[in-house]
């Protein structure tokens, strides 16, 4: 393996993204600059209230506008299938009787431009029968709380993972309960040395991608043709299909560059509306969101987290029970998805004889909350490696040291019938430890903490890919896998290269279209390079094949004979164009494809690892990073310089989580995200090759890993400095004000 | 019910070709960009003033083109990512040094911080340009490729002096 590894020229290569230049030069096409003849233009009127029945609308006056061209409302919406969501489908295409959040859409209109659009809005009449706001958790539970729905969903959910079971709409005002147990965790607590309570709090956050949501539909005969920055082209294919009940095959989307989404582009979202308006006028629709309108769209799960933590008188840990609330908003989107890996993960990478998780997923008329980067192990690890750092603290142990012995160890099984751990906790953990300077004393008013994360990746994926060879030597390599900024097509071209001995630099790699593009079921949970990654190393061996026996059969010689480098076919030594060797060559394309499935569960593990220094001001609860490391294991990079940029951006998202992002008014001016000026001057990103990848070459995703344990190793460095415990993000110095305030005095 | 929106007449030089187009007084400068001239290279993203994606130059100074009225421009010389490299295809020094370190992850936010550290190395020419990570504060990068940008523009500071 090493001998091979060595030889490798492509993977392995920290070459720039092949997007960059384009990307550089203002010349990169976006689904946003798509400019088609004629086309219209919509917006979408939204409910100025959190929870009301929709009286009447009247869009007389705005029909009669010039310039305006139609209006949609729930009445264009009979006869189809209307609702979405990715389990449970409860989120009408547009309002249909009663709204559930402020920003939901109302009524579209479809105009000849967007300012017409947007004047029209304001003709449109809405008369709405103000409801019962239930904004927070604790008022949608209340026992008098109104309904926000009153009946049971369709669903398509999965059979519920391994020591698992779940019910859909429970009770009212819950969408979805969630019960994860192995062993009996209150039996194991009983009998514990020491069991820790505490609850955590995770605040709203928004995905605040650049490239707001944008879906152009144009109608093809029967059916439609989209273009669109989702990042989930084949599922959105099969949502459209049903909503309009058209046939699959009559449903076209095309993806290109997409501008940041974060897991706010994942599933369907905004899309249908731009369908409906284009079926009604029959002219293709252009239906562009603003930012604040995106940031409406969806947001991440705010969550309460209660967790009881049993060790033994050894300082291992033993059981561990928690009960979760997550504020899923509105509607389910991706909700029952995130309960169920909160609940499978609370355990982190540690051993338990018993877990025992309970997560109950709110509705609340507030935005729908989705998938955001690391589908609730952000929750969980911010939770977990809280509390694990109080624990050790608690029992006068490093919590370096407690974390090294309690962690499961490679090749070991994180719960039982689980892929086993592929990647080395404690290596990683001393590299993190030694470089941050752990064992040194520390200034007063300074301290260091550490956090770890592990993030489950991969569950039933398909991945299609093919890779064709002209007759003149030109590669061209497909999947469906969405280029979001992840650096997914560079990964695509290098693997490609790698197997057909020739520079990445000279393989086209094609943009989806999903009446051509190989089938993917998405771009989902770090899973693009290791699926698709493996599905392409496989269908360019496959195309080397067929060239080398079509080469074979004209030289009328054993394919065994030749080989393909440099784009020319080999034979000991000598190369000998195509063209020398069949006149008709140059017409031909030798074409390999292959596909890549999982069957559900943990594919491979995506740990990571954080480590931060903070300077505390005890007088006010102000404090600085001054140094902040984050650790990700690649299994093997294809591209060091694209890993680095993955860990680096993840943990920049995590420091923004830590420090100050929370979901308030859904406005880009009003939400704080991370600036250059905010980033710590001394800031790292490690890229471990832990070599257990379960991809082709060893590899493994990293994408939804970098965040996932800064806030946690941020908290546990301000414990560290002054002995105070913030449980609640962001950590703003008025809560760590707080927290030095009531501070016990063994937590000193 | 609206009355047609009169126009004015704007004289800009726009890449460097002067240009006169009539436009509603209420044209925002990245939709004349984006929408009547095709120069879609120029990214409005927040809409709000908050991101800087839509940074261009007017006057060599960095606006955002999303808060800026077209005709606030008048007279006014304005440069976008479509004018920065030269006319062979020739890449400025700070694309240049943004291509080797890989910025772009997403790329959305891309132009407009090549603008911006444009409008840097002329500030810094002039000596008022002030710390580099403070301009650079002022634009945002989702996915966060700040330490890339350290990386880029550490070889910018060592270097480009004559950019």
């Amino acid at each position: 393996m090493s001998d091979r590894a060595n030889a490798l020229r492509e993977v392995g290569r920290s070459l720039p993204s092949i997007d960059a230049r384009a990307k550089i030069d203002g010349t990169a096409v976006y689904a946003s600059d798509l400019v088609f003849a004629d086309m219209l233009h919509a917006k979408v009127l939204r409910s100025p209230h959190a929870h009301a029945r929709i009286v009447a609308i009247d869009a007389s006056a705005a029909l009669a506008m010039p310039g305006v061209v139609t209006v949609a409302t729930a009445a264009d919406l009979n006869g189809l299938d209307p609702y979405f969501g990715n389990f449970i489908r409860d989120q009408p295409v547009l309002a249909m009787g009663k709204v559930r959040f402020a920003g939901e859409p109302v009524a579209a209109v479809a105009a000849i431009d967007e300012a017409t659009a947007y004047r029209a809005l304001e003709a449109i009449r809405v008369d709405y029968e103000p409801l019962e706001t239930l904004a927070t958790i604790d008022a949608a539970l209340r026992p008098d709380a109104a309904p926000i729905f009153d009946r049971i969903h369709d669903h398509a959910l999965p059979p519920a993972p391994a020591h698992s079971r779940y019910v859909q709409e429970p009770e009212p005002n819950i969408l979805f309960r969630y019960d994860f147990a192995v062993g009996d965790a209150e039996t194991e607590l009983a009998a514990c040395a020491r069991v820790f309570e505490e609850t955590y709090r995770f605040a709203r956050l928004s995905h605040y991608a650049l490239e707001p949501h944008v879906t152009i539909a144009a109608p093809a005969g029967a059916g439609v043709e989209v273009w669109s920055n989702n990042q989930d082209p084949f599922l959105l294919r099969q949502d459209i299909a049903r909503i309009f009940r058209m046939p699959f095959d009559a449903v076209r989307f095309h993806g290109g560059l997409i501008g940041g989404g974060f897991g706010a582009k994942s599933y369907c979202k905004v899309e249908p509306i731009a369908v409906l308006l284009a079926r009604k006028t029959g002219r293709i629709v252009r239906y562009a969101l603003t930012m604040a309108e995106s940031m409406t769209t969806v947001c991440e799960h705010g969550a309460e987290m209660r967790v009881r933590t049993g060790i033994d008188a050894d300082g291992r840990t033993v059981a561990r029970a928690v009960d979760v609330r997550l504020d899923g908003g509105a509607y389910a989107d991706a909700s029952p998805s995130v309960a169920m890996r909160i609940g499978t993960r609370f355990g982190g990478p540690y051993r338990w004889r018993a877990l025992s998780v309970r997560v109950d997923t709110i509705r609340t008329t507030t935005i729908p909350a989705g998938s955001f980067r690391g589908f609730g192990a952000a929750h969980t690890t911010w939770a977990s490696e809280s509390q694990i750092d109080t624990i050790a603290r608690a029992i006068g142990e490093d919590p370096i040291a407690f974390r090294r012995r309690n962690v499961v160890a490679a090749g070991e099984m994180i719960l039982p019938g689980e892929a086993k751990l592929d990647c080395d906790y404690r290596a990683g953990l001393d590299v993190i430890a030694a470089r941050i300077g752990a064992d040194r004393p520390r200034a007063p008013g300074t301290g260091i903490g550490v956090a770890l994360a592990l993030k489950s990746a991969g569950s039933a994926h398909r991945a299609d890919a093919t890779v064709r060879i002209s007759g003149s030597g030109d590669i061209v390599v497909a999947t469906g896998v969405s280029e979001i900024g992840q650096g997914h097509r560079t990964i695509m071209a290098q693997i490609a290269a790698e197997i057909l001995g020739v520079p990445s630099e000279t393989i086209r790699v094609e943009h989806i279209d999903t009446g051509a593009t190989p089938y993917d079921s998405g771009t989902h949970a770090s899973c693009g390079a290791t699926l698709a990654g493996v599905a392409i190393a496989e269908a360019a061996k496959n195309a080397r094949a067929n060239l080398l026996e079509f080469a074979a059969s004209r030289l009328g010689i054993p394919a065994a004979e030749l080989d393909f480098r440099d784009r020319r076919v080999v034979r000991r030594g000598e190369a000998l164009p195509l063209a020398s060797i069949a006149p008709d060559a140059a017409a031909r394309m030798f074409e390999g494809s292959a596909t890549t499935k999982t069957p559900g569960g943990a594919h491979f593990w995506m740990p990571a690892w954080a480590a931060a220094e903070v300077s505390v001001d005890r007088e006010t609860g102000i404090f600085k990073v001054n140094r902040l490391l984050v650790g990700i294991d690649a299994g093997k990079a294809v591209n060091p310089l694209n890993c680095a940029g993955q860990a680096e951006g993840g943990a920049i998202q995590g420091f923004g989580q830590a420090m100050f992002e929370e979901l308030g008014t859904p406005e880009p001016l009003k939400y704080r995200v991370p600036r250059m000026t905010d980033i710590p001057a001394k800031f790292e990103a490690l890229v471990f090759e832990h070599g257990m990848g379960p991809g082709a070459f060893g590899i493994k995703g990293i994408g939804e890993s970098g965040n996932l344990p800064i806030p946690a190793a941020i908290a546990n460095a301000i414990h560290d400095a002054v002995g105070a415990r913030v449980v609640d993000l962001p950590i703003t110095p008025e809560r760590v004000y707080a927290a030095m305030s009531c501070r016990q005095p063994d937590d000193m | 019910m609206t009355q047609p929106p009169e126009t004015l007449r704007v004289n800009l030089r726009i890449n460097g070709e002067d240009m006169a187009l009539d436009v509603a007084p209420n044209t925002i400068l990245a939709d004349l960009l984006r929408d009547t001239l095709g120069l879609k290279g120029t990214k409005v993203a927040c809409d709000q003033g908050a991101c800087g994606a839509c940074t261009v130059l007017l006057g060599g100074a960095p606006v955002t083109a999303c808060l800026t009225l077209a005709v606030a421009a008048e007279g006014s010389e304005i440069r976008t990512i479509e004018g920065l490299a030269d006319p062979s295809g020739a890449l400025a020094y700070v694309q240049r040094a943004f291509l080797a370190a890989s910025v772009p992850q997403c790329g959305f936010c891309t132009p407009g911080m090549v603008m911006l550290v444009e409008a840097y190395l002329t500030a810094r020419k002039s000596g008022t340009a002030g710390p580099l990570e403070t301009w650079l504060g002022a634009n945002i990068c989702r996915c966060s490729g700040y330490q890339v940008f350290r990386r880029a523009l550490a070889e910018i500071d060592d270097k480009a002096e004559t950019p």
